[in-house]
């Protein structure tokens, strides 16, 4: 019995050059899928290490954003424990390594004030300087714990609330001057109209005792005879009338001033109460929006975005613009 | 395999129960009002109108008399936006003439205020004029509608030629719109007292409330009461005898009218701002 030649199907036939085409193409897509991976997390890019030490490195992590301007710029790449604290080694991208001067500061921060993610922020100096460059040691600013925050926002409120106590205890002593003063001040409104009506009565009667003296002046150039005893009248009527007038004038101009110093000082209170009110309205207003923002980032954050979901009103407002003749 | 139960234990603690599936009725009025809603939103009234006609349905179906009660308003609403004043009042008729449904005070002070508006837009101030004065009462000195209340009634006011009343109205109204930082009522009142100082002969005054109603509504935006001031604007500048600046306000008040393109015709928009 002699075994067959072994003769191989026709289908196999460049079976070797099938396999290792096969290979190749996968070979080559593995490569394509690694590099790509590479070019997205950034292992194409120069970095640069520089470095700070903390006390603890309580909340740093590998990996952890490391921003400028809010703007990520590299990573935290190793922590290592070394003597009296942590060595925390940052990797900066290169290119942005000219806008981070020496001297700048490290600091341990929260995105959205306290809840948010963790990030490293860099603080440059004012002025700049020259640029880091690489194995540079940063200093470093840790978080604040919550005890400290408290201690901060205490801190800013004191002077505002003792602002408001001061300002609370004049309006209780100045109370009697506030309501004298709206009072008097009441009663020289009050009086106006009256003035107002005396000096046009003072001005019509100036008025008339012009003319009159206008007609008298012409009767004693017609009468030369009677000229004496006119003049006389004309006289006498002046001089009757002008202390009456100068009586009114000086009641009515006694009167506007009077009310003008009233107005002037009821201003004056006015300005001061704004004025010592300012700095408490500009810390109410920082500290609203600094609320704001820590409970729009804790409407963000995962076991609290459900209790913050938004009810809107259904009802189309209520609007009188509905009933004006053009619409 | 202990840590294993106990991470499934952790788990189950973390479960919560589902929550209880809503009525097909339910859910149904809410797609009606959610749809509705975005209807509005995005500037279809028509189709605003049939969702909120669709709820009303529904929520009768139901006898919810709040959902009925706010379907209606939405529809009056709707409707007058559509021009349809005789089919708002016949929404509200719903809530109004309604003996058995025990509505809210809140929606039926709001019923009686949106009466007022469609009355006085029926050319009924003497009606207009007692819903407004049933809303007033229902509302006591300082409810969420104070100012529309008082701008209704001085428009009233201004409509039987009382215009001092009516400017007195419309400055109180102006005073209780700006203490709620209502400033869509703000500007209605100011255009409501602008309108009462031309009457009144004050047409200085008058201009410069009217502009100070088209600075608002120009920030919120709202061309209707944009075309509404200039309107005003023109007629008050007019009867000032500054020809130039009426005729400045009308051509931008047809400009406005022609581009808000609600169905008027431009002889129609003219008209109006030509109207005396």
């Amino acid at each position: 019995m002699s075994n067959p030649a072994f003769n191989p199907p026709v289908r196999f036939t460049r079976l070797v050059l099938k396999v290792n085409a096969f290979l190749l193409v996968a070979l080559l897509l593995a490569a394509a899928f690694l590099g790509l991976v590479a070019y997205k997390q950034g292992w194409f890019i120069k970095h640069t290490t520089v470095h700070f030490l903390t006390p603890n490195a309580l909340g740093i992590n590998p990996g952890m954003p490391v921003k400028l301007y809010g703007f990520t710029v590299g990573s935290v790449r190793e922590l290592d424990i070394v003597t009296n604290g942590v060595d925390v080694r940052l990797s900066i991208m290169s290119d942005h390594l000219g806008r981070i001067p020496k001297g700048t500061l490290a600091k341990f921060t929260r995105e959205a004030g306290v809840i948010g993610a963790s990030v490293i922020d860099l603080i440059p100096p004012k002025g700049g300087g020259q640029p880091l460059e690489a194995g540079d040691r940063l200093a470093f600013e840790g978080s604040r714990n919550i005890n400290e925050i408290i201690d901060d926002l205490r801190k800013q409120l004191v002077p505002a609330f003792n602002e408001l106590k001061g300002v609370l205890a004049d309006m209780a002593k100045s109370k009697d001057d506030v309501t004298g003063s709206l009072s008097l001040m009441r009663q020289e409104m009050q009086v106006l109209p009256e003035t107002h009506a005396a000096l046009r009565r003072l001005l019509a009667n100036t008025d008339r005792a012009v003319v009159e003296l206008s007609r008298q002046a012409g009767a004693t150039l017609k009468a030369a005879e009677r000229a004496s005893d006119t003049a006389e009248r004309a006289a006498g009527n002046i001089e009757r009338a002008v202390p009456v007038l100068a009586g009114k004038l000086s009641t009515s101009l006694d009167s506007l001033d009077a009310a003008t110093g009233q107005l002037r000082k009821t201003a004056e209170e006015a300005q001061d109460t704004l004025r010592r009110a300012r700095p408490i309205l500009d810390r109410g207003e920082t500290a609203a929006r600094e609320a704001g923002e820590v409970m729009t980032a804790a409407k963000r954050v995962w076991p609290l975005a459900d209790a913050f979901k938004e009810n809107g009103d259904r009802m189309l407002a209520i609007d009188s613009f509905e009933a004006s003749p053009v619409r | 395999m202990k840590h294993a139960f106990l991470a499934a234990l952790l788990l189950a603690g973390c479960a919560s129960p589902p929550p209880p599936a809503q009525p097909v009725s339910q859910s149904r009025l809410a797609e009606a009002e959610a749809r509705a809603a975005a209807a509005v939103r995005s500037g279809d009234h028509p189709g605003a109108a049939r969702f909120y006609e669709d709820a009303l349905r529904i929520a009768v179906s139901i006898e919810s008399p709040d959902a009925i009660a706010e379907n209606a308003i939405n529809l009056s609403i709707v409707a007058q936006w559509l021009g349809h004043d005789a089919e708002a009042r016949k929404a509200l008729a719903t809530i109004l003439d309604n003996r058995r449904a025990a509505f809210p005070e809140k929606r039926l002070l709001q019923a009686e205020l949106r009466r007022a508006i469609v009355e006085l837009a029926l050319k009924n101030p003497a009606e207009a004029a007692a819903w407004a004065q049933r809303a007033e009462k229902r509302c006591g000195s300082s409810c969420e509608h104070a100012a529309t209340i008082l701008n209704v009634q001085a428009q009233i006011a201004l409509e039987s030629n009382q215009s001092r009343e009516a400017a007195r109205l419309a400055q109180s109204a102006g005073e209780r719109a700006r203490s709620r930082s209502d400033r869509a009522e703000t500007a209605n009142a100011l255009r409501t007292l602008g309108r009462a100082r031309v009457y009144l002969g004050e047409y200085a005054q008058a201009i410069d409330a009217l502009r100070q109603a088209f600075a608002i509504d120009r920030d919120l935006a709202d061309p209707r009461k944009i075309f509404a001031d200039l309107t005003e604007l023109s007629r008050a500048s007019a009867a000032a005898g500054d020809r130039q600046s009426a005729d400045d306000y009308r051509d931008r008040a047809i400009a406005v009218g022609r581009a808000l393109n609600d169905g008027r015709s431009i002889t129609e928009i003219e008209a109006q701002v030509r109207r005396p």
